[in-house]
């Protein structure tokens, strides 16, 4: 199909731009490991839930916290079903990549790391556009830092990213009609000090 | 295995402290901080927040083919976040108990009633005023 030979050609290119500079290269492969993004992300909303002066501004953006953490998990599981149904291999299992990360061995489409981080900066951007820009920054920089290893190809990392936004779009609409819930909730967890 | 998981758990409850230390302090919240003094704070915070962002960071040189699995990653990361947020009531509960022994203001709802008292207080406090059912 001429959209995958498309993805294929800016993923060989992207990729081809490692080997060159070892510093960058570097920089980058710590960026592309599965921890380093997504525990940022998770310490960023953390700071989010603690770090808000008024009550009121607080509450609200515990809510974009819970829809975040809901896609985080929704998202894991829907790559999960994805696949079962579409095995895509990776880049360095059917072209000649220079493979500057470990082989992960789970299917290439969806990317894991970009549905999660993409879900939970969305579920972030709808209550808040500064801490979710910076989140979807960092989920879009982490995404760009996997084709550039030689893990993954464009079209994993938009899939990706267009599942986390679905995934949050979701949480937002389901949690604006279980507002009431929510509010019951974080009044729950106010008595015990810890919203 | 367990070496790598007891790393990554040991490296999230220490930068999940720094970030409850470093929010806690901008959001004027002194009874969980460990020092009162905001900016002291904010620099012991960081202190402890780089070198475990740069062990993250480096993981992959460190550890060539250590890898936490998926959900594995999940309940390691849970499980620190719950032992962070005990770390931290329980030092800054520690520390600050005579700065706020006999703070005389009414009890707040939420992070508000953390300004002027500790964790431990607030909720003794809380369990006092609960009417209990007989």
């Amino acid at each position: 199909m001429a959209w995958l030979e498309f993805d294929r050609a800016i993923m060989l290119w992207i990729n081809s731009l490692s080997g060159h500079l070892p510093v960058l290269d570097n920089v980058i492969l710590s960026i592309a490991n599965d921890y380093f993004a997504i525990i940022t992300s998770c310490l960023v909303m953390m700071a989010l839930w603690t770090g808000v002066r008024e009550p009121e501004n607080r509450r609200y953006l515990q809510k974009g916290i819970m829809v975040a953490s809901a896609s985080l998990g929704t998202s894991q599981g829907m790559v999960e079903i994805i696949n079962n149904i579409w095995v895509r291999q990776r880049p360095f299992q059917e072209l000649d990549v220079n493979l500057l990360f470990y082989a992960p061995t789970d299917p290439s489409f969806p990317s894991n790391s970009a549905s999660v981080l993409f879900g939970l900066a969305w579920g972030i951007f709808f209550y808040n556009r500064k801490a979710g820009t910076i989140l979807l920054a960092i989920a879009g920089i982490h995404g760009l830092s996997r084709i550039y290893v030689g893990v993954h190809y464009p079209l994993d990392i938009l899939g990706g990213a267009a599942l986390g936004f679905v995934v949050a779009l979701f949480f937002l609409i389901a949690f604006r009609l279980l507002n009431p819930v929510l509010d019951r909730i974080i009044n729950i967890m106010r008595c015990f000090f810890l919203a | 295995m367990i070496e790598l998981a007891l790393e990554y758990y040991c490296l999230v409850v220490l930068l999940s402290v720094a970030t409850i230390q470093l929010s806690s302090s901008y959001a004027g919240l002194r009874g969980i901080t460990f020092i009162q003094n905001p900016k002291a704070n904010c620099i012991l915070a960081l202190f402890i927040m780089l070198p475990c962002l740069g062990a993250i960071a480096t993981w992959n040189w460190r550890n060539p083919i250590g890898i936490i699995e998926g959900g594995q990653q999940f309940y390691l990361f849970m499980l620190a976040i719950v032992s962070a947020i005990g770390l931290n009531i329980a030092i800054s509960s520690i520390v600050n108990h005579w700065r706020f022994k006999n703070a005389g203001m009414p009890l707040e709802n939420g992070f508000e009633a953390l300004k002027n008292r500790t964790y431990l207080q607030a909720i003794i406090m809380r369990l006092r005023n609960i009417k209990w059912r007989g």
